[in-house]
């Protein structure tokens, strides 16, 4: 438990390291809350389970509404193969026996970063991700995304 | 020993029932248990898993069915809300307006496309470049037809994506029910098979969704997605109870179907035979391999049981075959066992033995019966064993773990007075005595031990033991400071008896004499038998003085002399008896016997009959006689040795001989009434160097025992023969010689050989010989002594009985003999002139023998008196020292020359005797 609170740390602060001023890729993304939202940080799996429709709550146990972009976005492709591992073909599967079996449904799609990040200022449970050039203080980032 | 019950039961059942057989028999049961049992549970869990197969392909069915049926109804209500969106709000806005309200289905997953009329895509979501699509059966069957049902096309591919896609349309219509254009939901087939997990389908699982026409949309078999194949649905039952193989693959699935309602679609649900019975195999092969396992264990269980079983079956026959062994063994023994375990005390120490066992021999001792006898203390059954020792030798062998044995005689108990020996052993917790009835044995040992010591004949003491007795007898005088006296005795005449009467009579005599003897002794005195018809008697405790022995001496040689009946005849013998006494005749065994024996010979030359006490000089006269009979052997060696020079040489030899010569010298014999010499006596000389001359007394009775007589004699009869050879040679007047022959020379085999011999080689006609035999020798062996007179008588020899009336003959005996002299005994001559009886004896003898045709002639006439009795009583011949003593040859030759000179009818008998 304490190597799981010291990587935690680790995380955080690497996090805070490239949030704190190194310098940037533009392709960065990252994960996104609302400022109001009481979710500080999220690890990448819990992201996954979320955007993955796995898990509809977030840790803390708010609800928790993901965002994507729309389909065919490069950034979006990017952002399922580093937070979920998965091509578009396995996310396609995946959402196919998720729909199939009524277990669960897609998150909505918006068109780009910019409305990702106004939905989800708006709505305390909402989650998205934008590239990190993106961001500004109406929502949290929760997670770089590497 | 084998119960009756036991006896009774038939001997094949008795081997069956042994653990070894009848185990594995029973052991058959579990056996067959074991694999009922497992092939019941395989059976069971097959047949339960087939129902677990049927449970699930129903399950899976009913959750796959249901799963279709809710998505086919969303398609259709997506197709008729896009149908609706199209009729409000136009083709262009239609599917804006349903993105906008969200009741667009995600686009991640279904395409929903509007066609207008012509078979254009105006709108799509996700968007789509536009696409004719109105050759696509999907859209020319709304509009060609006027069927309001939903359209599910065949998993193509079309101009859009290459991917085969399944496409679900609806005729829209305008407001006035013509067709507008079609509503479109495509999806992947694989959507319809997306609910395929391989936790519950396992990896050949099926997952179809099947058209009406037979042609599949959507099939799922593991990871394998395909479409297109036609599927026999017919062939698919629900509750089938056999997999039946199932394209396109044709493996053996438990198959359901199920039309679903509203659609012309069928969901279809298999399970692989393979997967489903996977378990049951699994489990079949476990219990296969834990039956064949519990198999081999029990088998080998069963096996070891047995063979154990078997083993101690074999020991146990083996054991019982031991038991029978030892039992006829100790049943046929001739000693008795008894088997005993000791018993301990509360101090650990033993105080009485337990009888386990005995055999039947032991019953005959004991007097007690084998049952009775097993199972009680020995104490109490046999309460004797703790007097005679038994108890301490058999405490004593436990202890000490060493066998013992004694012998001892039994005082009580059945085998009272019999003498018995035990043997103890000692075995675990206890011992085996064995008992053996040794006395037989110890009679046996007896006998030997008295024929060892006795004489066998008479049961008298034999030398050893007599030897033994005056070992110790002198002992104790030389202890005690007492006397002993020691009496060899001789049976005299016993030869006779034995010769005349045979060995039986003999034995009979001896045995007779034995007990005559015993009779006049003491109890502790020993009379023994040497051997033959030697007697030794001890007399311990004698007094010093020999008078205290004479009459108990006297005594016994009376008791001798007393006639003894043998068959039909009366046997007299009498005994010659040595006696010693010690210590003054000797002070160790054997100078006491050896002395003894020379008194005896002493007593023996005195003429037997009597008893004479040891004295030194009989000890010399022994030794004495040894030198002179070893000076008459070197004496008639030298003599013959001096003839044969004689012979050779014709001179006398130079040398004299050391040990003197044996001469002969001749008696004249005179005719009564002629006076003229007509025969010789020829009588034996001996001319010592160092004793002078020995008289023939002393040695011929020596020559005789050692058996010189033999050559002696015959150099006598050679001698004789030449020298009256001779003498008629020389022309003198014909003399016939006389030569005495003794006992011992008539016994010898070849007698008349020699005899025969000298004659020959001297050349002398056998009529001029004569033989002297005394009277009481013809007696001794009457019948050999007559056949050789006969023989000689034959040759033409004449026989003269010397010393006739001395000696013991019988008158019947006499006219047998072929004699043709009697010469009267010098001592009836002796006394002729003074005494009456003599001069009767004479006259009867002249008268006997002129009667029986003899010459007679008389010994010893030393006076005139005595000659004039004798020509006036008609004797013919006489021989004594009134005519001549014994002269050399030479006078004899003077005489027969002055004789010759002498007219033949005048002699006076004087004028010859030369003094």
């Amino acid at each position: 438990m304490a190597t799981l609170q010291s990587f935690r740390l680790l995380g955080t602060s690497l996090l805070l390291g490239f949030l704190a001023g190194a310098p940037v890729c533009a392709a960065d993304l990252v994960v996104i809350v609302s400022a109001r939202s009481p979710v500080a940080a999220l690890r990448a799996d819990q992201v996954a389970a979320i955007f993955l429709g796995q898990s509809v709550r977030f840790p803390d146990g708010t609800e928790a509404v993901p965002f994507d972009l729309r389909l065919g976005v490069p950034m979006r492709d990017e952002f399922y193969a580093r937070v979920t591992n998965k091509t578009p073909a396995l996310l396609k599967a995946h959402w196919s026996k998720m729909v199939f079996t009524g277990r669960g449904q897609p998150p909505a799609e918006l068109p780009d970063s910019a409305a990702v990040r106004r939905k989800v200022a708006d709505d305390p449970e909402a989650i998205g991700y934008i590239e990190r050039s993106a961001l500004d203080g109406s929502v949290r980032a929760v997670l770089v995304v590497q | 020993m084998t119960s009756p019950s036991e006896r009774r039961r038939p001997r094949w059942l008795g081997r069956a029932l042994e653990t070894y057989f009848a185990l594995p028999l029973f052991a058959v049961l579990p056996l067959l248990a074991i694999w009922v049992a497992t092939f019941h549970f395989i059976e069971t869990e097959r047949r339960a898993a087939v129902d677990a197969a049927h449970d699930a392909v129903r399950e899976q069915l009913d959750t796959y069915e249901a799963q279709v049926a809710r998505n086919l109804n969303a398609i259709d209500q997506t197709l008729k809300v896009i149908k609706y969106s199209v009729e409000l709000n136009g083709t262009h806005a239609a599917l804006p307006t349903l993105r906008a309200e969200e009741l667009l289905p995600p686009g991640l997953v279904f395409q929903v496309s509007v066609a207008d009329r012509d078979g254009a895509i105006v709108d799509s979501n996700p968007a789509m470049p536009p696409l004719d699509v109105s050759r696509t059966p999907y859209f020319t069957v709304h509009a060609n037809g006027t069927g309001h049902g939903v359209f599910v096309s065949q998993t193509v591919g079309d101009t859009a994506r290459s991917e085969p896609h399944l496409h679900f349309t609806r005729r829209i219509e305008d407001g006035y029910g013509r067709f507008a254009g079609v509503a479109i939901v495509e999806v992947d087939p694989a959507y319809f098979t997306s609910s395929y997990e391989r936790s519950r389908a396992g990896e050949l699982g099926l997952l179809a969704l099947v058209g009406s026409d037979g042609v599949a949309r959507a099939m799922r078999i593991g990871d394998r997605m395909s479409w297109g194949q036609p599927i026999a649905l017919d062939g698919i039952q629900e509750e089938a109870l056999a997999p039946h193989p199932t394209a396109p693959d044709g493996i053996e699935r438990y198959a359901g179907a199920r039309r679903l309602s509203g659609f012309p679609l069928t969901a279809v649900v298999g399970l692989a035979d393979s997967e489903q019975m996977a378990q049951y195999e699994q489990h079949y092969g476990t219990y296969l391999v834990g039956a064949t396992a519990a198999s081999s264990l029990l088998v080998a269980v069963v096996a070891m049981i047995s063979a154990w079983s078997w083993q101690v079956a074999k020991a146990r026959r083996r054991e019982r075959q031991a038991q029978q062994t030892y039992a006829a063994a100790s049943e046929a023994s001739p000693d008795a066992f008894f088997v005993l375990r000791s018993v301990t005390g509360a101090d650990g120490a033993i105080v009485d033995f337990l009888v386990e066992g005995s055999n039947s021999r032991a019953e005959l001792f004991t007097g007690i019966a084998n049952e009775a006898l097993r199972g009680q203390l020995l104490g109490d059954a046999l309460p004797y064993y703790r007097t005679n020792g038994m108890w301490e030798h058999l405490v004593q062998v436990v202890l000490e773990q060493r066998v013992i044995e004694a012998e001892w005689q039994a005082t009580s108990g059945p085998t009272a007075g019999r003498w018995l020996q035990r043997q103890i052993v000692p075995v675990d917790g206890g011992a085996v005595a064995m008992v053996r009835d040794i006395t037989e044995r110890k009679l046996a040992e007896d006998r030997i031990r008295h024929m060892a010591h006795h004489d066998e004949l008479t049961g008298l003491p034999n030398r050893s033991l007599i030897r033994d007795r005056l070992d110790q007898a002198v002992r104790n005088a030389q202890r005690n400071g007492g006397h002993l006296a020691l009496a060899f005795v001789d049976l005299d005449g016993f030869k006779l008896v034995n010769d005349g009467l045979g060995h039986n009579a003999g034995d009979e005599l001896l045995k007779v004499v034995g007990c005559r003897m015993q009779a006049c002794l003491r109890r502790t005195d020993t009379l023994g038998r040497l051997g033959g018809d030697e007697f030794v008697i001890l007399l311990p405790d004698a007094g010093e003085s020999p008078l205290a022995l004479t009459p108990v001496l006297e005594k016994i040689r009376q008791a001798v002399t007393e006639p003894v009946q043998i068959g039909d005849q009366a046997v007299r013998v009498s005994c010659s008896m040595g006696v010693v006494v010690y210590p003054r005749d000797g002070d160790d065994p054997k100078t006491l016997m050896m002395n003894a024996d020379a008194a005896m010979y002493r007593a023996k030359d005195l003429g037997s009959n009597n008893f004479q006490f040891y004295t030194r000089e009989m000890n010399a006269s022994v030794e004495e006689k040894l030198v002179l009979l070893e000076d008459m052997r070197r004496a008639l060696d030298a003599t013959l040795a001096d003839d044969a020079c004689e012979a050779t040489d014709g001179a006398a030899p130079a040398a004299p001989a050391p040990a003197g010569r044996f001469y002969l010298l001749y008696q004249p014999k005179v005719d009564l009434r002629t006076g003229r010499l007509f025969g010789v006596e020829a009588l034996i000389r001996w001319r010592h160097p160092d004793h002078g001359i020995v008289p023939p007394m002393r040695f011929i009775g020596l020559a005789e025992e050692s058996g010189l007589i033999v050559g002696l004699g015959e150099w006598v009869v050679r001698t004789a023969c030449r020298q009256a050879q001779l003498w008629r040679a020389a022309g003198l007047d014909p003399l016939t010689v006389s030569v005495n022959v003794s006992a011992r020379q008539f016994e010898e085999k070849r007698l008349v050989e020699r005899i025969a011999g000298a004659l020959r080689d001297s050349g002398l006609p056998p009529c001029a010989l004569d033989l002297e035999v005394t009277e009481s020798l013809l007696m001794r062996d009457l019948n050999q002594a007559i056949e050789r007179m006969r023989e000689l008588k034959e040759m033409g020899v004449t026989l003269s009985i010397d010393d006739f009336g001395t000696g013991y003959s019988s008158l019947s005996a006499l006219k047998s003999f072929p004699i043709s002299t009697l010469k009267i005994d010098k001592s009836f001559v002796r006394d002729l002139a003074s005494s009456s009886d003599d001069q009767a004896i004479a006259l009867a003898v002249i008268s006997l023998g002129h009667r029986m045709h003899l010459r007679v002639i008389a010994e010893g006439v030393e006076t005139v008196e005595q000659r004039d009795f004798l020509l006036a009583n008609d004797c013919d011949e006489m021989q004594g020292y009134l005519f001549s003593p014994p002269v050399p040859a030479e006078r004899i030759t003077e005489m027969l020359q002055a004789q010759q000179r002498q007219p033949r009818d005048v002699t006076p008998l004087g004028a010859l005797a030369v003094s």
